[in-house]
């Protein structure tokens, strides 16, 4: 080691291998470092302290690091608040000429002059910006090539050298240090035949590789073709033997020349050429990376990963044994040796799992090695294809074809049969073996007739239907006689399906067509009030000729008066009229009738107001009602025309011969359960009107307005049957309790009980319908071999049995009378007591 | 007569008009099934009342204007707020339309009229729907009904004036021998008069059912033409079918005056009211309105002075009906 002074450079001897150097001038600064930038070598000292890094120059005098890691803040003068004088405020002038200006103060007034250099939080100084690079290596260069030029370097070309555009990243030129290339893939080199079947298995265009399951449109095939010629027009190009001579040929297509452009960048095409040349030459990897796209096919969440049916709890398999690769068959290791340590924390492992070898690698591989293996395998495993497809294919949208329909399918849902209820049987019809009796006492065979528009049109008159032929006239006449039954039977009454198989539905109709109104008397009465007053009765024509006669002459009578102008007597008339006492009152007069009740019930105004369109409906029916009737007349059977009940009291045998049908003896007192009243009005209507339009003629204008009549009407027939006493045959009873009640009087007559057979006395009255039957000459013919009905001793014994049981019906009802009058007697007295 | 205002009602055909009881508001109901509000002195429509179906032949408004009834082509009588347009009540039981309707005095009652040969009472105070009586002692349409103080009275198609005589509890029947199709009672309550098919309008007493008087030069042949006295019964008027207005003397049935209503138009003048204290009258023919006063006095007396000669004749027909007694 030589000696050390200043003016000699020992230390340049030491440094630079034992060469004495006369050395000139002043040394760099020790302290400067040698490996900050070289540029400032060349710049000086001056430059260098621009960007010096190490140097921690701050502070007011000189160096003083202050936080050597932390990178605190300068505060104040030696980290104290104030300056070398001290702390000094800011001065505060004001005066009458000169106002004191109002400062506003910024974030720089409060920051020191540290804070405004490089490291500073508002670094101020001129440096050189990221972008601009200060790559060694290339500064590096630059020094290498100045030797041989550096005279000719003039400022500006060291500048430009200094400040340079940063192209590279960091990575990059970590990678182009260690030999890298742009354009290259990082990795180790492979053969070009490896490096073309990676290529292939990425790309779809290259022709080798095309998985036949590709779907090829005719004109990719063409398009192939035409690549196939053009290959073959390149090769002949290109093929030694062949020169071509002046200026060579225009490529014949656009794509031509992008293909050859490629095959210079890149050959894929002619490969037995290119491998023969480049054999042995390895090429880097591929540039670009592979990413293994998976296709999703379930309908999980992105990043999903549904439990491992096999793997549930941690096991990979409970029963099967773990089957080890044929290479390691020989190595049978099984169980849990090869498990985790206690020491290993490698807590997401099941201990108790049995172990797989497969889990283990018994080769060191890389796995860059074979990436195609590693994609084959992916794509195997996901069952794709890691291709670039072409956006065509992949766009096309999967038309499914429409389904092939059957032939013999039909539009429009149809339920089975099974679903459907069945469809009602046809009510049966009544076995002939029945008698009149129960034809007649089965009045709702004949009450269900169901009208359609057509028959309820014809019956009502209304002509305008009749231009259409109605489809179905099913609608009998209302008295269908019974064939006749040869055998007189007694037979109790009860509804004829029952002797049939009867479904559900047939009881139902049946209890409804029980219920389903009939025309009856109070309807009847309600719509003859309404008519009364308006129409004459045909019955008494003399009493209507009279009246007729007497209203013509009275009529002709105020014609005359009045056309002699004669107002006044001749053509008033008065008569008594009843004001309805409310109205009196509304009215502010009094009631001129004060002590008469006035009349006029809520029931007739009902009635009224029911009837007030039937009422004009009634007068255009006439005409039709009266051929129905007619032809029910034509019969040869004359009604006789019905005589008072008191009449019949006073002689009834003759009554009875004459009209052929028993007259049942009418007890003077009624049952009290019947209200007579109620009733009367009926009976002397049946009087009067001995033409009674049909049946259905009522049904069509009643048919669903009475069953509550109807009901009443029942009530009271079980009110009747409550009673032990046997009932006198009462005409009115059977007009009330009887459905048929719009047949001819004349069977009306005839029919006694249809609901009260359940009576245990019934054995006279019986016998009494017996001789009934045989005597009845309504409807059909009567047999020859019957008697004839006469008055023989058989009747009258009959009918004393009946006057029997009419009189012990009193006698009984007496007892009642009286029991009813005891017991009240005794409730009084106990009352009293 | 002077025509002081015409204006159009809007509603169609006007079936009726009818002055409310102190003549300051009009009621008119047309074949557009509406009812409508006037203040006819500056024809001003207030309100339109709907809720028939069909159209409205007659509409009366109660004593205190609050409530007002109306019959139509519906069957239907309706009872109708005034103030808010509800209809109250409707009463449904007429089998045909009803022609008239009509409030008691102190609109606790309702008549109604219709051709089914009724006339119905309705309690309006009663939640009844039924009315509390029917007379139906027509044996033809009832065409009309007017309210004296103790009776009613009905004219007829079968050519009869009943007379209901609630006091008494009688009812007097009068054969006129015409189809009459309107009546009116005086203001005297004396007599009435009635309108006829013939074409003449009959002056009754009321009492004995003689006939007073009787006024002519009018047609009224189909349609039912109403009439109307004036508060002093001095006059008469009457619409016409051949589209006039006409106006007697009550006491000499001398034709004062007949105006056209338009010159072009012969449409016949179906409905008019009188004004309840003034000397107005409403008049509506087809869709319009009009509105006449009566002239000064002056011409009138004159005309009187002419009547008096004619007055005799009459007085020889009254002469020969007391020697027939």
């Amino acid at each position: 080691m030589s000696s050390r002074y200043a003016g000699f450079g020992t230390r340049n001897d030491d440094n630079e291998s034992n060469e004495n150097f006369v050395t000139i001038g002043t040394h760099f600064d020790p302290a400067e470092p040698t490996n900050s930038t070289s540029i400032l070598a060349t710049l000086g000292r001056k430059a260098s302290k621009l960007v010096d890094l190490s140097s921690s120059n701050y502070g007011y005098d000189g160096k003083r690091f202050h936080g050597a890691f932390t990178g605190g803040f300068n505060a104040g003068f030696y980290n104290t608040v104030g300056s070398i004088e001290g702390w000094r405020p800011s001065e505060f002038k004001s005066s009458r000429t000169e106002r004191a200006g109002k400062r506003s103060y910024e974030p720089e007034d409060f920051m020191d002059k540290g804070d405004f250099s490089e490291h500073g939080i508002n670094p101020k100084q001129i440096k050189i910006r990221n972008i601009f690079d200060q790559n060694e290596s290339v500064t590096r260069s630059v020094i290498k090539q100045q030797p041989g030029a550096s005279n000719q370097r003039t400022n500006e070309d060291i500048l430009r050298d200094m400040i340079r555009v940063k192209t590279l990243s960091i990575g990059k030129k970590i990678l182009m240090s260690m030999g890298w290339k742009p354009g290259e893939g990082v990795g180790v080199k492979m053969s070009r035949k490896h490096r073309q079947k990676l290529k292939w298995s990425l790309t779809q265009e290259t022709p080798k590789d095309r998985p036949p399951s590709s779907p090829k449109s005719e004109e990719e095939q063409q398009q192939q073709q035409q690549q196939q010629q053009q290959q073959q027009q390149q090769q002949e190009e290109q093929t030694p033997g062949v020169k071509v001579y002046g200026v060579a040929m225009p490529p014949p297509s656009f794509q031509q020349t992008i293909k050859k452009t490629s095959r210079l960048d890149d050959d894929d095409d002619d490969d037995d050429y290119d491998d023969r040349l480049y054999a042995n030459i390895n090429l880097p990897p591929l540039d670009y990376e592979v990413h293994f796209q998976l296709q999703k096919r379930e309908h999980h969440g992105l990043g999903y990963k549904g439990l491992e049916s096999l793997n549930l709890f941690g096991h990979n398999n409970l029963f099967v044994q773990p089957s080890i690769e044929k290479q390691i068959s020989n190595v049978k290791i099984r169980g849990q040796a090869f498990g985790v340590g206690i020491e290993e924390d490698e807590d997401d492992k099941d201990l108790f799992a049995e172990d797989d070898l497969k889990q283990y690698d018994y080769e060191l591989t890389t796995a860059n090695d074979n990436t195609t293996d590693i994609m084959r395998q992916k794509t195997q495993e996901n069952n794709f294809v890691l291709k670039f497809a072409r956006y065509e294919s992949i766009s096309m949208s999967v038309v499914y074809p429409p389904p092939t329909i059957p032939i013999d399918f039909r539009i429009g849902h149809r339920f089975p049969k099974s679903a459907m209820p069945p469809p009602p049987p046809p009510p049966p019809p009544p076995p002939a073996s029945l008698s009149n009796e129960t034809s007649v006492n089965e009045p709702p065979k004949q009450i269900s007739i169901k009208h359609d528009a057509n028959t309820r049109g014809l019956l009502l008159g209304d002509l305008s239907f009749l231009s259409r032929p109605p489809p179905n006239m099913s609608v009998p006449p209302p008295n269908v006689s019974v064939p006749p039954s040869s055998k007189v039977e007694v037979t109790p009454v009860k509804p004829t399906t029952i002797s049939t198989p009867s479904l559900e539905w047939d009881v139902e109709k049946e209890r409804s067509s029980h219920t389903t109104p009939t025309p009856t008397n109070t309807a009847r009465t309600q719509f003859l009030d309404a008519i009364k007053n308006r129409f004459t009765s045909s019955s008494d024509r003399i009493e209507m000729t009279e009246r007729q006669s007497l209203e013509v002459a009275l009529e002709s009578d105020l014609k005359k008066a009045v056309s002699l102008n004669l107002y006044g007597d001749l053509t008033r008339s008065t008569s008594d009229w009843k004001p309805n006492p409310l109205l009196c009152k509304r009215m502010n007069i009094p009631n001129p009738y004060p002590d008469d009740a006035y009349n006029d019930s809520k029931e007739s105004k009902k009635s009224r107001r029911q009837l007030c369109s039937n009422l004009f409906e009634h007068l255009f029916t006439q005409s039709s009602t009266d051929s129905l009737t007619s032809s029910e007349q034509s019969s040869p059977i004359t009604i006789p025309p019905p005589s008072s009940s008191s009449s019949l009291i006073s002689n009834t045998n003759e009554t009875i011969i004459r009209s052929s049908t028993i007259t049942p003896v009418i007890p003077q007192v009624q049952p009290s359960s019947v209200p007579k009243s109620e009733f009367a009005p009926i009976e002397s209507f049946e009087q009067e009107n001995q033409e009674r339009p049909p049946l259905d003629f009522f049904s069509a204008i009643f048919d669903n307005q009475h069953s509550d009549d109807e009901n009443a009407d029942e009530q009271e027939v079980e009110e009747k049957k409550t009673d032990d006493v046997p009932k006198p045959i009462n005409p009115q009873s059977s007009i009330v309790s009887n459905p048929s009640i719009t047949k001819p009087l004349a069977s009306s007559s005839s029919i006694t009980y249809q609901s009260d057979h359940s009576d245990s006395s019934d054995s006279s009255i019986e016998e009494i319908e017996i001789s009934e039957k045989s005597s009845f000459v309504y409807g059909p013919a009567i047999p020859s071999n019957l008697p004839s009905r006469s008055k023989t001793d058989h009747d009258n014994s009959i009918w004393a049995k009946l006057a029997n049981t009419n009189a012990q019906y009193e006698e009984l009802k007496n007892k009642k009378k009286h029991k009813k009058k005891k017991k009240h007697h005794k409730k009084s007295k106990k009352h009293h007591h | 007569m002077q025509l002081e205002r015409k204006f159009p009602a809007a509603q169609g055909a006007i079936r009726c008009v009818r002055y409310n009881i102190d003549g300051n508001y009009c009621l008119t109901s047309g074949s557009d099934r509406t009812i409508k509000l006037w203040k006819p002195d500056s024809s001003l429509a207030i309100k339109t009342y709907t809720g028939h179906s069909q159209e409205v032949l007659d509409v009366h408004s109660s004593y205190d204007n609050s409530r007002l009834c109306s019959g139509g082509g519906d069957k239907r009588v309706l009872y109708i707020d005034v103030m808010s347009g509800k209809i109250m009540k409707k009463y449904q039981a007429h089998a045909g339309r009803v022609q008239a309707v009509r409030f008691n005095e102190e609109a606790s009652i309702i008549f109604s009229a219709s051709i089914d040969g009724t006339v119905k009472i309705w309690d309006i105070k009663s939640r009844e729907y039924d009315p509390i009586q029917v007379l139906d002692d027509a044996k033809d349409s009832v065409t009309s009904l007017s309210l004296g103080n103790n009776e009613l009275l009905t004219s007829s198609l079968d050519q009869r004036v009943r007379i209901y005589d609630i006091r008494y509890g009688k009812l007097y029947e009068d054969y006129i021998g015409h189809n009459l199709t309107y009546i009116n009672i005086s203001h005297d309550q004396q007599c009435f008069l009635v309108g006829t098919l013939s074409s003449q309008i009959m002056l009754f007493d009321k009492i004995n059912g003689k006939l007073l008087q009787t006024f002519v030069d009018y047609t009224n042949n189909t349609y039912m033409i109403e009439n109307a006295l004036s508060n002093d019964d001095q006059y008469i008027y009457s619409g016409s079918e051949n589209g006039r207005l006409i106006c007697w003397n009550l006491l000499t049935a001398k034709q004062i005056c007949s105006i056209e209503h338009e010159s072009d138009n012969r449409k016949s003048v179906n409905t008019l009211t009188h004004h309840p204290k003034e000397d107005k009258l409403l008049t509506a023919q087809e869709g319009n309105i009009y509105l006449w006063k009566k002239q000064d006095k002056i011409e009138e007396k004159e005309e009187i002075k002419k009547t008096f000669i004619n007055d005799k004749q009459i007085n020889t027909s009254k002469f020969v009906s007391g020697g027939f007694e």
